[in-house]
């Protein structure tokens, strides 16, 4: 039973198209801006995250963390009291800054009336005065520890923690594990610590020993931030195990900052979920756009239906004739909207200074989501087609 | 189902069927009747027997509403008759599957429509070879046996104009080229010289007339009386009622011009 070949079915439903260029043009725009959507804030969000990434790898190059390991039984060891003073020493070494193991289970809230289970996501840190500049933070409002605040009750809050708890400059106090502290400070940019302290309250480590003395772990160090000598990260990070604790270097973890995947997953979501919802929207437009186009032209197309059933079409063909041409046209706007998306996203990544980067995956998904919208869009028009009888030939159409 | 390969675009052998004593029936009715159902439902075929034999010359004469559309589409399988049947090659066309109703039609009936209906968009050989696209002919194929069709019908000096670059009467023969392009055993033409003027529908009449020659069986409706003497046997139909007189004397045919030599 002969049917078209490929090639024949794109001929035929390419004349389809030709026949009224301004229509198609037209009929093609909704998937093209829905396609373009997609691709532009994709593309923008890509771009974005590859320039935090480039500056995180730049800011991050000469940073090291170390981390007491774990024993074999998953127990939390402790790094030896001196490791920082032998890491400071240590050649290529600038600077070292200590956070300490931080008391369990304290509250920070705004004022001593919020119950004890809303902590709003504000943890509290221990940290020694050398971690402000081991870290490259800024202070906003008030300032860092001293020698003589690092054993008062005051705080240090992370930029998040003060705006989440309404705290706007140093002076004010809050409630932190059921006693009033002083806010000493804020940050500004959190440097390179910023997942650790944005959204701490930092008390001082003199402090933190007196009062919770009794506690476990007090005291204990729980990361040293090591800035090495710029371009010494790699012969630093080496020896930094065996610095730390000499006796049993495999007791200590050592990570290099801008090795981090949490800091690398930090992808700005928002704009991709942005433009899936825009193009997801355009794109049902289009959708319809092609549907109604399609219907218009299988009224209009009722002579050339009778003419190619007499001609020995099978209703099936006429049905594959039509979805071809609404795929072939929602195709096609999804090329353009390709190539209007990735020129609007280049164009923003130039204006920005920032990487080009068109997510392949968009790139894929672009023109794969255009043929299914067109699939979908020409099913009835062309079920419709299907059912016109050949007799309207012989019709004055 | 046989794929037509052949270059040429008449093969020899319904010539053939011309030339024995009784030729093989191509096309038969039996007790057809058409009744459109309503409401009110209208009868606009009565009991209707027609016999047509390959390189037969038939011309449907009746008024405007008589049911010569209505008579044609069923003989051309477009519509089903309400009752009785229709037998094309002697196969009763009722029994055939949609698939194999539209492989007849691709293999078997060529048709000529009043208002032409060539594709706008497309070149007189491109119009032409689109009478193959359902018949399972490779491109390149198709387009060469357009050619030669266009030929056949004198028109091979304009292969490559759209329907809007072509007078009426140039584009009734590329209609009828696609037509032919099909080497059909039976052409059935509606009114084809009614959107033209007198001169150009005698001309268009004598190639319809000049193709029954080669054998191939032509079925034309006409309200035109001096259309229809053109062609041996006259059926006339009035408020559904088929009559076909007896052979009346008919106006001699010149033979075709152009490329005739081809179809032969
Ligand atoms: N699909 C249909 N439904 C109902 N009635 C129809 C249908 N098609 C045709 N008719 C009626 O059947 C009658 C015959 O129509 P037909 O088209 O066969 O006439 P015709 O002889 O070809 O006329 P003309 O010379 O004007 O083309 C007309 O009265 C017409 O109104
Ligand atoms: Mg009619």
């Amino acid at each position: 039973m002969p049917s078209l070949t490929p090639l024949d079915l794109l001929r035929t439903a390419g004349t389809g198209l030709t026949g009224r260029p301004l229509r198609t043009a037209l009929s093609a725009l909704g998937v093209a801006l829905g396609i373009a959507s997609l691709v532009a804030l994709t593309g923008v969000s890509a771009s974005n995250q590859a320039q935090l990434l480039a500056e995180l790898d730049a800011l991050g190059a000469d940073l090291a963390i170390v981390w007491p390991g774990s024993g074999h039984d998953q127990q939390p060891l402790v790094l030896p009291k001196a490791a920082p003073e032998m890491i400071a020493r240590q050649d290529g070494v600038l600077r070292v800054g200590v956070f300490e193991t931080p008391p369990q289970g304290l509250g920070v809230f705004r004022t001593d009336l919020m119950p004890i289970t809303q902590t709003g996501g504000i943890t509290v840190s221990v940290a020694r005065p050398d971690v402000l500049a081991a870290v490259d933070a800024q202070v906003a409002s008030g300032r860092w520890f001293d020698e003589a605040t690092r054993g008062l009750p005051v705080t240090v809050l992370g930029a998040t923690a003060a705006q989440r708890l309404g705290v706007e400059r140093a002076g004010d106090r809050v409630f932190i594990g059921g006693q009033w502290y002083g806010v000493l400070g804020i940050l500004a940019d959190s440097g390179l610590a910023g997942g650790i302290i944005e959204t701490s309250a930092i008390l001082g480590d003199r402090w933190v020993r007196e009062r919770f003395a009794v506690e476990d772990g007090i005291g204990d160090i729980a990361e040293v931030f090591v800035r090495a000598e710029p371009g010494r990260i790699a012969e630093v990070t080496e020896l930094l195990a065996s610095t730390a604790n000499p006796g049993a270097p495999h007791q200590v973890s050592v990570t290099r900052l801008a090795d981090l995947s949490a800091a690398r997953e930090a992808a700005d979501d928002a704009l991709t979920t942005l433009g899936l919802a825009l193009g997801g929207i355009a794109l049902l437009v289009g959708g319809v756009g092609i549907t109604n186009t399609m219907v218009v032209t299988v009224m209009e197309r009722r002579g050339e239906i009778g003419l190619r059933r007499a001609l020995g079409a099978r209703p099936g063909q006429i049905a594959t004739q039509f979805t071809a041409e609404a795929i072939a046209l929602s195709a096609l706007g999804g090329l353009a909207g390709l190539a209007l998306g990735a020129t609007a996203a280049a164009g923003f990544a130039i204006a920005a200074n920032q990487p080009i980067v068109i997510p392949t995956m968009a790139l894929l998904i672009g023109p794969l989501l255009s043929i299914v919208v067109g699939a979908l869009a020409g099913l009835q028009p062309a079920t419709r087609a299907a059912r016109v009888s050949p007799t309207v030939a012989l019709r004055s159409v | 189902m046989k794929t037509p390969t052949s270059s040429t675009p008449f093969s020899p052998h319904s010539t053939a069927r011309t030339t024995s004593p009784s030729p093989a029936p191509v096309l038969e009715v039996r007790g057809v009747t058409k009744t459109y159902p309503g409401p009110p439902s209208l009868t606009v075929l009565q009991a209707t027997d027609l016999t047509i034999a390959s390189g037969d010359q038939v011309a449907v004469v009746g008024p405007s509403g008589s049911g010569k559309s209505t008579l044609l589409s069923i003989l051309g399988t477009l519509d089903n008759p309400s009752t009785g049947e229709v037998l094309v090659d002697g196969r009763p066309v009722a029994e055939l599957s949609e698939r194999k109703r539209s492989a007849l039609r691709s293999q078997r009936i060529g048709f000529v429509f009043q208002q032409f209906h060539l594709l706008p968009t497309h070149t007189a050989v491109e119009n032409v070879a689109t009478g193959l696209l359902y018949s399972g002919v490779r491109h390149t194929l198709r387009r060469r046996r357009a050619a030669e069709a266009l030929e056949a019908v004198g028109l091979s000096h304009r292969l490559t104009h759209r329907p809007t670059e072509l007078s009426g009467g140039e584009q009734q023969r590329v209609a009828i080229a696609r037509a032919l392009v099909r080497n059909p055993g039976i052409l059935i033409a509606d009114e084809p010289t009614g959107a033209l003027d007198t001169a150009t529908g005698a001309a268009i009449v004598e190639l319809l007339s000049g193709i029954a020659a080669l054998g191939t069986a032509v079925v034309v409706v006409t309200h035109d009386e001096e259309v229809a003497s053109h062609f041996a046997r006259r059926i006339r139909i009035r408020d559904g009622v088929v009559t076909e007189p007896a052979a009346q004397a008919i106006r001699p045919n010149k033979p075709l011009r152009q490329g005739a030599s081809c179809l032969a």
